[in-house]
């Protein structure tokens, strides 16, 4: 029954997105021209010969950066954005309504955005081989393994913001502050060995941080898991904290509405 | 009889800035099954808090209740399985989607078994008259449509009991005659599905509803038949007449009849004055009265209405006045 | 003006309860700072002094803070209309007194005058990490701000009346957004760009406002020295303010004749 409703909930995200067709295209173009503008970005390094470790070509760096920042978007900012929509237009509480289990309903219409997601990583990954991108020594295996702990990790803070939306109606500027921390403290412009040590403090407490210096270990250099493992076991503790936090924070959120009658009001 | 809808001394209180705000206050009663039973209270009584709790969309702060034989608290999703819902914000569907599309996911949502789901949507459009519409994008539909719609995403998975949260309240005339009739003889005539109906209009209730439960200021103030609860209230009627001749001889005498309890001049025009006479029984006797003392005093009846409602409005006042 | 100031005082209160949201936003900006501070320090280990004329830290710092306003001017009017369509707000404003054109575009007001503040404040807190407006025209700074918000409403007019239309603004935001970092030179000189695609950098006018900027802050242009920036800016402004007349005009005719004022 649980699979049947995560296949309508796919359905209905893909009925929604291709009802919304210039967005679906739009968000194409602007991940292309993101492509561009690190192609360009790397040529201004090149120029002045900036680099930022031995060996390893800009473009592929920021790529890989850039590519996968998609999923921390996602994360801090599209699923709780989705159900601030569904607020506005009212559709939430007819959806809490039905039978299916409140957590289900609130967490499912993440299923098609991770998916979209996913591909529009994999698209700029591809558009950036065709620019000049060396994926020559990728480890794809680990690369993937990467990729889902990743994914999962992120989710746990997407629930968590997605909860606190629900609570407090608004976008919440949380994520959005957390998210442009992610781009300066994460490494997705510069390895955070250039930021001043106090500060590499940060990024040390981001999950995104192990994320893509794993990713980038096994796309630019061929890592295994092995080799990686600092980051797999950043990754996997990570997750074991968030998602009971997750937990406890979509029930409160939901305890919350159901006691304040706070569902449809906006 | 078959109870299905059981409520236990539940209380709703929120919590608004930090003062507690109550909204619902102990109400219990019983829904049997096949009833089509009315909630009938002004803006703010409660009703609507009060229906969210049976939907398991609110939890109570005190109290219990059942639906259908399941807690609305410990077994919410089989609580939900059986219950439609018809909220009164009909712009809540997806407005970029077609009905047919909307309809699926919910489907979906509530169980419906994939085979099923076609079959189902298309017996909820013919039932409400949208079949037409079925692939057409919600937001090109009409207000009246909208509703309707939202009546069909309540029944799409054939649930035993709906709530109907003033689900007219934008129709015209004629639609929202179309959908009452349908709730009386096909959804509680036929296929014996328990109704409750909410609505803050009076006319809505009379000869609709097989009962009524009066809510005010989140108290159940009365409950029974439309019939069981005149019996409570005195049989009182008033009438606006308008009369030539001498009006001061005729409220003067009409005054001293006992079965009059008042007479007010509502306005002295120059051939004619309005009164409201309240009788205290209506009888073809006390009428007979009333139009031979208009004759005696040598004037004539213009016309005559009444205007109190009679029926439940005297009711409501009389259940409702604190 | 009545009825300017009854806006500005709603955004003001529609801000005001929302005090995270606006704190969040100083910080974004801190952390932004901060981005092009970094950024600087990698040039600065691979010794580069110099990016076009002045260290890349100010250079980062300027393109930033001026797509930041290039962001809120394109933004700022689409996104609360459409949040307004989404509330159902936006038919009974229209339906107020207020003539329709007012009612659609007062809204943003506050968050302009806000964006603009945004700015300020954040050249002096790059100041304080050690950007060099040594040299400012401030007046030269300011003409083409002031220019360039014209400009900016308009594009910002253009987007809310496709927002209105489509029901959503943002695909033609995005694309507008993104090819904007790419070539008006936010993060590079243009002179990065293959001779083909400058072409695209030279028909946008924000290039033009970036440039001259970047000259009145980082060199002290005086305004006639940045005729050559300042008169092709005017010139696409001049010619954008018909444009966004005639879209709004045509979209609120285009939306009165269909009448879904109110969708989403």
């Amino acid at each position: 029954m649980t699979n049947l409703k995560l296949l309508a909930f796919f359905q209905h995200g893909l009925h929604l997105a291709r009802s919304y067709k210039l967005n679906f295209a739009a968000r194409y173009v602007a991940a292309f021209v993101s492509v561009f503008f690190y192609f360009f970005l790397a040529q201004l390094f090149a120029r002045h010969q900036v680099s930022v470790s031995p060996g390893v070509d800009y473009f592929t760096f920021v790529l890989i950066g850039g590519a996968f920042s998609k999923y921390v978007e996602i994360a801090m900012r599209t699923l709780a954005d989705t159900l601030r929509e569904e607020m506005l237009l009212g559709t939430i509480e007819p959806l809490l309504s039905t039978a299916t289990s409140t957590t289900l309903a609130l967490i499912s219409p993440s299923l098609f955005i991770l998916s979209e997601g996913t591909l529009l990583v994999f698209a700029q990954l591809i558009m950036g081989v065709l620019f000049g991108a060396d994926f020559g020594h990728a480890n794809w295996l680990s690369a993937i393994v990467l990729t889902i702990l990743l994914v999962v990790c992120l989710s746990c803070l997407g629930v968590i913001s997605a909860a606190l939306t629900l609570r407090y109606k608004r976008r919440d500027p949380i994520n959005w502050t957390i998210g442009a921390i992610s781009y300066v403290f994460s490494g997705v412009f510069f390895p955070i060995t250039a930021l001043p040590a106090a500060m590499q403090i940060i990024s040390a407490a981001l999950p995104f941080t192990y994320g893509l210096h794993g990713l980038r270990g096994a796309l630019l250099n061929g890592s295994t898991l092995i080799n990686l493992w600092p980051d797999v076991f950043a990754l996997l503790l990570f997750t074991a904290v968030l998602l009971p936090l997750a937990i406890i924070f979509l029930r409160g959120t939901t305890r919350y509405l159901k006691q304040s009658g706070a569902i449809g009001q906006y | 009889m078959d109870t299905v809808i059981h409520l236990d001394h539940l209380v709703k209180t929120y919590t608004s800035y930090g003062r507690a705000v109550p909204a619902v206050r102990d109400v219990s009663f019983d829904v049997e099954r096949g009833e089509l039973f009315g909630l009938f209270g002004s803006n703010g009584a409660g009703k609507s808090t009060l229906v969210r709790m049976l939907a398991t969309l609110l939890t109570p702060t005190h109290g219990r209740a059942t639906v259908n034989g399941f807690d609305i608290v410990r077994d919410e999703l089989k609580v939900r399985s059986a219950i439609g819902l018809v909220a009164s914000d009909e712009r809540s569907f997806y407005g970029r989607l077609t009905c047919r599309q909307n309809l699926a996911f919910y489907a979906a949502l509530q169980n419906v078994p994939r085979s099923k789901i076609a079959a189902a949507i298309e017996r909820v459009l013919d039932l409400f008259n949208l079949t037409a519409k079925a692939d057409v994008p919600f937001q090109s539909l009409s207000t009246g449509q909208k509703q309707r719609l939202n009546m069909a995403r309540a029944l799409v998975h054939d649930p035993p009991i709906v709530f109907l949260d003033e689900p007219t309240k934008s129709m015209d005339v004629q639609t929202a005659d179309f959908v009452k009739a349908l709730i009386k003889q096909e959804l509680v005539g036929r296929q014996h599905k328990t109704i409750v109906f909410i609505s803050h209009e009076l006319y809505e209730m009379d000869n609709f509803c097989d009962r009524v439960a009066i809510l005010a200021d989140g108290q159940l103030k009365a409950i029974g038949t439309p019939q069981e609860l005149s019996v409570h209230v005195p049989r009182r009627a008033i009438y606006r007449i308008e009369v030539q001749g001498d009006a001061d001889r005729i409220a003067q005498q009409w005054r001293a009849l006992s079965s009059i309890d008042a007479v007010t001049e509502i306005s002295r025009g120059i051939t004619f004055t309005a009164f409201d006479v309240t009788l205290n029984a209506e009888t073809s006797g006390v009428w007979l009265q009333v139009l031979q003392i208009v004759g005696e005093c040598g004037g004539r009846v213009e016309t005559y209405r009444r205007v109190d409602d009679g029926s439940l409005r005297d009711i409501i006042k009389h259940f409702t006045r604190e | 003006m009545a009825k300017l100031s009854a806006f500005f005082a709603q955004g003001w209160a529609q801000t005001a309860s929302y005090r995270l949201d606006f704190a969040g936003r100083y910080l974004a900006m801190f952390i932004s700072v901060l981005f092009c501070y970094v950024l600087d320090q990698l040039f600065k280990r691979s010794g580069v002094q110099q990016v076009e004329g002045s260290s890349y830290f100010t250079f980062l710092l300027i393109g930033g803070t001026f797509s930041r306003y290039l962001d809120a001017g394109l933004r700022t009017f689409a996104e609360t209309l459409r949040e307004e369509m989404l509330l159902g707000t936006l038919e009974p404003l229209l339906s107020t007194a207020t003539s329709t054109r007012l009612a659609l575009l007062g809204p943003a007001l506050f968050l302009l005058i806000e964006g603009t503040l945004l700015v300020l404040a954040q050249l002096i807190l790059g100041a304080l990490f050690g950007a060099d407006f040594s040299r400012a025209n401030w007046f030269s700074a300011a003409i083409i701000l002031l220019i360039s918000l014209i400009g900016l409403a308009a594009w910002g007019i253009v987007s809310a009346s496709f927002t209105l239309v489509f029901k959503r603004g943002d695909p033609v935001i995005w694309v507008v957004d993104a090819v904007a970092y790419v070539f008006i030179g936010v993060w590079f000189p243009v002179s990065i760009l293959p001779p083909a695609l400058q072409v695209i950098s030279y028909l946008l006018p924000f290039t033009y406002a970036l440039h001259g900027l970047r000259a009145a802050l980082s060199s002290g242009a005086t305004v006639i020295e940045l005729a050559a920036d300042l008169l092709p800016l005017l010139a696409f402004t001049v010619l954008l303010l018909p444009i966004a007349a005639w879209s709004l005009q045509s979209a609120i005719r285009r939306v009165k004749r269909s009448g879904n004022l109110a969708l989403y």
